[in-house]
């Protein structure tokens, strides 16, 4: 092996490591992002936190263990704006990157609307 | 006389790492690009969503799906909030998203634009409403 080739192919697998961990890392972002979108979905339309943190998991199975869900106010009424924010905290390399995905919605009328009629039914 | 080499390294790798250097830049920004396409949708259809809740109660939708698209990072293009046909509101709003990436702002492809609709036929059920028709069940 030419001593180009041995200076040069670390580099080449330096770049194509580093290309393949930020393709896992997009894909996470992007699934992460989907499910902050539905957790934001469910959060305006109910007043229970667990059924935002329900549906997150559901998008994101393989690490719904490892995902912190908060949603902003915990309190809402119908016109408020709700934001889900999603965090995974994920390792590439040696390094640790934690991943946020954020999704703002406004809080419907029917905001509720399911407990009230468990409520009355 | 050989001439020594020592210390060279030829054109073809030097040309060679920085086109490799280059793609690595031009797929993370296409990744970039893809990332913001999908904020704008869901930016988008949350400022539809919201404005059309809004727009059916007489109230302004425009300000509404502002206020969204600016939370979820994007900035509201253009808002056709006067579409009202009959008890029928119809919204369209078109957001822009900034895009994060080395390559591809340099080429005019600063942001991604998406558009979303929605329709709603009456005017929105409040609470209120649906916990005295839940009481008047029970009774």
């Amino acid at each position: 092996m030419s001593l180009e080739a041995a200076l040069v192919l670390p580099v080449v697998a330096l770049v194509a490591w580093t290309l393949l961990q930020a393709a896992g890392v997009f894909v996470d972002a992007l699934r992460l992002h989907d499910a902050a979108r539905a957790g934001v979905r469910v959060a305006v339309t109910s007043h229970d936190d667990r059924d935002v943190s329900r549906i997150v998991a559901a998008v994101l199975p393989a690490v719904a263990r490892d995902l912190d869900v908060s949603v902003d106010p915990a309190s809402r009424r119908p016109g408020d704006l709700v934001i889900v924010e999603v965090r995974l905290l994920r390792t590439v390399g040696p390094l640790q990157h934690d991943l946020v995905a954020r999704s703002a919605g406004v809080a419907e009328p029917i905001l509720g609307m399911n407990q009230v009629a468990a409520r009355g039914g | 006389m050989a001439e020594s080499n020592d210390g060279t390294i030829s054109l073809v790798v030097v040309v060679a790492l920085a086109v490799a250097t280059f793609m690595a830049m031009l797929i993370v920004d296409i990744a970039a690009w893809g990332l913001a396409n999908a904020q704008a949708q869901a930016a988008a259809d949350a400022g539809a969503l919201a404005a059309v809740v809004q727009a059916s109660s007489g109230a302004d939708g425009r300000s509404e799906a502002q206020r969204v698209a600016q939370a979820n990072g994007a900035t509201l293009v253009t808002c056709r909030c006067d579409g009202h046909d009959g008890p029928a509101t119809t919204i369209s709003v078109t957001v822009a998203m900034p895009v994060a990436g080395f390559v591809i702002p340099l080429v005019g492809f600063e942001r991604v634009h998406a558009t979303a609709s929605a329709t709603m036929v009456g005017q929105p059920v409040s609470l209120q409403s649906q916990a005295a028709t839940s009481q008047g069940l029970r009774r």
